[in-house]
């Protein structure tokens, strides 16, 4: 009787033990990490922004580097040759109208890795190295080029150049390297991709972070003071949200020169995307502060003495934190969605600026995208990111709330 | 019942007005004027525009008159329709709104029917039959619709249109009956050119909905009347749609007010990118042609809707559950 | 030992010998969850006799609940019914055992309502808001009783009224959330009798409700129970609730049955130590202000832990070491048809003691703080 009974206290007060002693965010913690989906969202998330950090280092070229010989040209396959990683060179020609590319694989050239290239700078620090890239010629030609079958005193041939095909046969520059194809400048889709997730990936979290802050006030501000003040901010926020949200940005956004400096219309992009998002934060935050105050808890403490602004810090917010948080993660796709659309009617960011909705601006037009489907592959960073942080906030919502499975 | 209703109308009438000040304010903060893009017009034209044809024109317009004057003019005769010119297209706004607002309210409209007739009978599927292979798949899918940005889903939705089926996207009617008159072929000749835009409109909103109404029966489905029609003896069917999805549907009803913006902002858009007679590409055009009138009664347009859109919204909580008294 | 009045109740008895209107034999619930089994209800038999009431008393936990959920084949998922046998005696029909019915069979759905009534804890939440309570009754008679809307609505009007409630007519096209506590749980109450079912399933229906109103539900229910001639089975902690209701008593801990046994027996010399601690924790009347109240030591131990031996044994002042840590007692009779469940009352063949024999054992455990069983008043 000894041991069961010894064993069963010692189980009760196990279990008692654990509940008491680890913190609410700790139990946040390990009920997020159980959910899986969430975890594989965050992780692919923590992934893109590192991308994003270290970008000119994975892009093997400028973003803005235009190259009028390969306007459009579709992504380089790459060959496994003689034991290495190689792109076939690319030999263009003209055909009713549209250029087209031929792969030479006779003179298969060499990815390497690791290869110096255009010089950059990550966080102030210079760097010439980029993951990989292409730096080799390819050599010389051993076979004569074909020829279209182009008969002499054709009007045509003389008016499309000589055989129709450009020199890069025997070109002074090495082959590129398009993994993702090439855009109606010539300028190489990975690079900008890349390049355009620092401005996409950022824009949100600045958007929401400054919603945050402002409905976070405001919210809880409106639902402990109540009365008149109240009152005026429900007002206010009502008619901002019966004004249609895209509208709304693109009114705004029109207001903006087009030849205002890049960072600083990133800035007031923010500003824009933050402008109607703050309300639905607040109108959240001033539920449930509601809520709290009229708790006892609260009462005591205005009996102890403290003032309206010692309670809101530290009791409203850190209680409404959690959930705060989990309203935030869940804006930053409609900021990003938001930016991107945008963006994409040209209201956004705009050239030389990348942003993925800049580059979804060239898939415009169903006749390009048609020829050219490669122009719409911006489109998955973009679905990618927005679901991860679905899961993301579905995991911290389904973690902070005590009564959910 | 009356006096809410008079009540609800005063304020949305507040509210409109104060709409109309903000949307004229924002409107009104670019530099430069209305008439820049005009005055452009004219030059490229290679007509002379003298400082002073400028200036008389200024006066003509009240360019340089102060906001407030502006606003006043302007609202003065918009109670009686006129809602000013367009400077840019010499029409009056009025007669370019005309019909293209009952295309953007139509198209809103089916776009939400839409949504409500997948979402509900698949949310209920996918809340019954928890963890099957079919919800997997459902989940999946919500997540896309609501992930993948609308015109994005309209561009690839016309590219898989255009090069699989060969339809003609980008038009509201097909050649055979463009400047035929109204009739029934007509008619279903628009429906079936306005299917793809709808559904594209919708599945934002679809997805999102399907999510809800599935978390919601799951809530429902726990609750403890469930166990007391069982008790009864009702089928498990009974059970689910005369019980359980009744109440369901309420979250549902109240979120439907904030599915209206996603729902007439993702028109505006899957119409530029469709290139679509509605709203969406005059809109824009009017923004970045500074166009000020034609822009802010869209603007202020499209917030009635949603004003409206809100009203019936209330409505239809109030007349489906009865707990809800309308003060 | 304890005096709280009480009707005068007959001779109670459970099991064959009398007509009862349900048997449950040897029932096994289970829950299958990702940390463990949790055996709900383990091994239960008790029966309800006909036209009288069966109280079921337990703390939480104890699975009280879950047999009664059981019965209706309503036990949520990931419950199962894993053994057993529930025979049913509907009037008029042939005994059968509903556990060979399917869950969502039509069988089953034809019993449910019709020959077994069922009112639940919650009143508050346990009436659909979307529907007006005479629809809701009337949908049950509409599904058992009778195809006629006008005559179901007639018959619903009817069982409003005897249950009490003020201006019956008013009150079928009221919505529930128009009406108080005690009135929604009189609805209930209406529905749950609508098709005058052999069997009134009761789970704690008076808990939520406040003393005044209890009582009041508490008349109503006996009331109806002599005008219908039902049973009722009348799952709950309260103990003073059971003394004004029950004819018979089952005590249930962890999933078993302790004690069975008449109402006036359990309150008389209540046999199993855990029935006799429990009389002993209720606040009595005139005993003024000396000490504390006496609970039971220990606790309920976690959901997933096996015990050895007697479950309640941890927290017995008189468990007989090296016989009740290492057998498991059974359900076994004990004089006037109770039943009890302990090794101070049978030994470890099954043989019952004899009382005597129960006293000089329960007195050598004295000195160290035992029970004290005293005679009958």
């Amino acid at each position: 009787m000894a041991t069961v009974e010894a064993v069963a206290a010692s189980q009760a007060s196990a279990s008692t033990r654990i509940a008491e002693d680890v913190s609410q965010w700790t139990l946040m913690r390990w009920r997020f990490a159980r959910n899986r989906l969430s975890l594989f969202g965050l992780v692919v998330l923590v992934l893109l922004y590192v991308v994003a950090a270290i970008a000119p280092f994975l892009a093997p070229y400028p973003y803005n580097a235009i190259d009028t010989e390969y306007i459009h040209t579709p992504p380089t396959p790459v060959r496994f040759l003689n034991g290495q990683l190689s792109i076939c060179p690319l030999t263009q020609f003209m055909r009713d109208f549209q250029w087209e590319y031929t792969e030479d694989c006779d003179r298969a050239v060499p990815i390497e890795f690791m290869v110096k290239g255009h010089p950059y700078t990550i966080f102030g620090v210079p760097f010439e190295t980029h993951l990989f890239g292409v730096t080799q010629l390819p050599p010389p030609r051993t076979t004569p080029v074909k020829k279209t079958e182009a008969k002499a005193n054709d009007p045509l041939a003389a008016f499309m150049g000589s055989s129709g095909e450009s020199t890069t046969a025997d070109a002074t520059q090495p082959p590129r390297v398009f993994l993702l194809g090439s855009d109606i400048q010539g300028r190489d889709m990975l690079s900008r991709i890349l390049e355009g997730s620092r401005i996409s990936l950022t824009i949100g979290l600045v958007g929401v972070a400054l919603s945050v802050v402002l409905g976070a006030i405001l919210g809880t501000a409106s639902g402990y003071l109540g009365g008149l003040f109240d009152d005026l901010v429900q007002r206010f926020i009502e008619i901002i949200q019966s004004m249609p949200t895209l509208p709304l940005w693109a009114a705004i956004a029109a207001a903006l020169p087009p030849t205002m400096p890049v960072p600083q219309r990133y800035f007031l992009i923010t500003i824009i995307l933050s402008f109607v998002s703050w309300t639905g934060l607040a109108r959240q935050v001033r539920g449930k502060v509601m809520g709290y105050s009229s708790l006892d808890y609260i009462a005591a403490a205005r009996l102890a003495g403290c003032s309206h602004l010692r309670i809101i810090l530290t009791h409203m917010l850190p209680n409404a934190s959690s959930h705060i948080i989990v309203v935030s993660t869940l804006a930053v796709p409609s900021a990003i969605l938001g930016e991107t659309a945008l963006s994409f009617l040209g209201l956004g960011m705009l050239p030389p600026a990348v942003s993925w909705g800049v580059l979804l601006r060239d898939a415009q037009q169903i006749q390009s995208v048609l020829l050219h489907p490669w122009l719409l592959i911006p489109a998955l960073p973009i679905i990618i990111t927005v679901t991860c942080y679905q899961f993301l906030g579905d995991g911290l919502r389904d973690a902070a709330d005590p009564y959910s499975g | 019942m009356i006096t809410f209703l008079i009540r609800r109308l005063l304020f949305m009438v507040v509210t409109v007005v104060f709409i109309s000040m903000i949307s004229f304010v924002l409107i009104e903060l670019p530099p430069g004027s209305a008439l820049d893009a005009k005055l452009q017009q004219f030059r490229s034209r290679g007509l002379n525009v003298t400082s002073d044809v400028v200036k008389s024109l200024e006066e003509r317009y009240g360019i340089n008159d102060p906001i407030y004057t502006k606003y006043w003019k302007w609202i003065s005769r918009a109670v009686y329709g006129d809602f000013g010119q367009s400077f840019y297209l010499d029409q009056p706004v009025s007669s370019l709104i005309g019909s293209r607002i009952w295309f953007s309210i139509g198209m809103s409209t089916a776009a939400l029917l839409f949504a409500w007739l997948v979402a509900i009978p698949v949310g209920v599927y996918s809340a019954t039959h928890r963890n099957s292979l079919p919800d997997y798949l459902i989940t999946v899918m919500q997540f896309l619709g609501v992930a993948i940005p609308e015109f994005l889903l309209a561009i690839v939705l016309m590219f898989i249109a255009s090069w699989y089926f060969g339809v003609e996207v980008g038009v509201l009617y097909s050649k055979a009956y463009r400047d035929a008159p109204w009739g029934v072929g007509k008619l279903l000749d628009l429906l079936s050119h306005l299917w793809l835009p709808v559904v594209v409109i919708g599945t934002h909103s679809t997805a999102w909905l399907t999510r809800v109404m599935r978390a919601n029966l799951l809530d429902v489905m726990g609750a403890q009347y469930v166990q007391t029609a069982r008790s009864k003896g009702l089928g498990e069917r009974v059970v689910v749609w005369k019980h359980a999805v009744r109440n369901a549907l309420h979250p549902l009803v109240m979120a439907l007010g904030a599915t209206l913006p996603a729902l007439i902002s993702g028109e505006v858009i899957v119409s530029i990118v469709l290139n679509l007679p509605t709203t969406g590409p005059l809109y824009v055009q009017a923004l970045i042609n500074k166009d000020m009138y034609l822009a802010i009664t869209f603007l202020l347009f499209l917030s009635i809707l949603l004003v409206v859109g809100n009203l019936l919204a209330d409505l239809a909580l109030a007349w489906l559950d009865p707990r809800v008294r309308l003060e | 030992m304890v005096t709280i009045p009480r009707p005068a109740s007959g001779l109670g008895s459970t099991t064959a010998a009398v007509d009862n209107v349900i048997d449950v034999r040897n029932l096994h619930v289970e829950f299958h969850t990702s940390l463990g089994t949790v055996r709900a209800v383990n091994g239960v038999s008790l029966g309800v006799p006909r036209g009288k009431t069966l109280g079921v008393v337990g703390e939480s936990g104890c699975g009280k609940s879950v047999t009664a959920f059981a019965i209706m084949q309503l036990v949520a998922t990931p419950g199962v019914i894993a053994q057993g046998e529930i025979i049913l005696r509907a009037r008029g029909k042939d005994p059968v055992n509903l556990l060979t019915y399917g869950k969502a069979s039509d069988d089953m759905r034809a019993v449910r309502g019709r020959h077994i009534g069922m009112i639940f804890q919650e009143p508050m939440t346990a009436l659909n808001p979307c529907y007006t309570i005479g629809n809701q009754i009337a949908e049950a008679i509409l599904l058992h009783r009778t195809s006629d809307p006008a005559q179901a609505d007639a018959m619903a009007l009817d069982i409003l009224s005897r249950v009490g409630l003020p201006s019956p007519s008013r009150l079928m096209t009221t919505f529930p959330h128009q009406l108080s506590g005690g009135m929604r749980q009189r609805a209930m109450i209406a529905l749950a009798l609508s098709c005058e079912p052999d069997l009134l399933l009761a789970d704690e229906p008076t808990t939520a409700l406040d003393v005044t109103t209890q009582a009041q539900i508490l008349d109503v229910m006996r009331e109806l129970q002599q005008h219908i001639g039902m049973s009722i089975m009348f799952v709950t902690h309260n103990l003073g609730v059971v003394a004004q209701m029950c004819d018979e008593v089952a005590v249930m801990y962890l999933g078993r049955i302790v004690e069975q046994a008449s109402v006036d027996e359990l309150f008389d010399s209540p046999k199993h130590p855990y029935t006799r601690a429990l009389m002993r924790s209720i606040p009595q009347l005139g005993s003024g202000r000396k000490g504390r109240l006496e609970v039971i030591q220990g606790s309920i131990p976690g959901q997933f832990s096996k015990l050895a031996g007697c479950q309640f044994h941890p927290r017995c002042p008189d468990a007989i070491a090296g016989v009740c840590d290492v057998k498991s007692p059974s359900l076994l009779p004990i004089g006037d048809g109770a039943h009890v469940s302990c090794f101070l009352h049978h030994d470890p063949s099954g043989s019952p003691r004899s009382p005597e024999a129960v006293v000089a054992h329960a007195q050598s455990m004295t000195g160290a703080g035992g029970a004290t069983v005293t005679s009958p008043n």
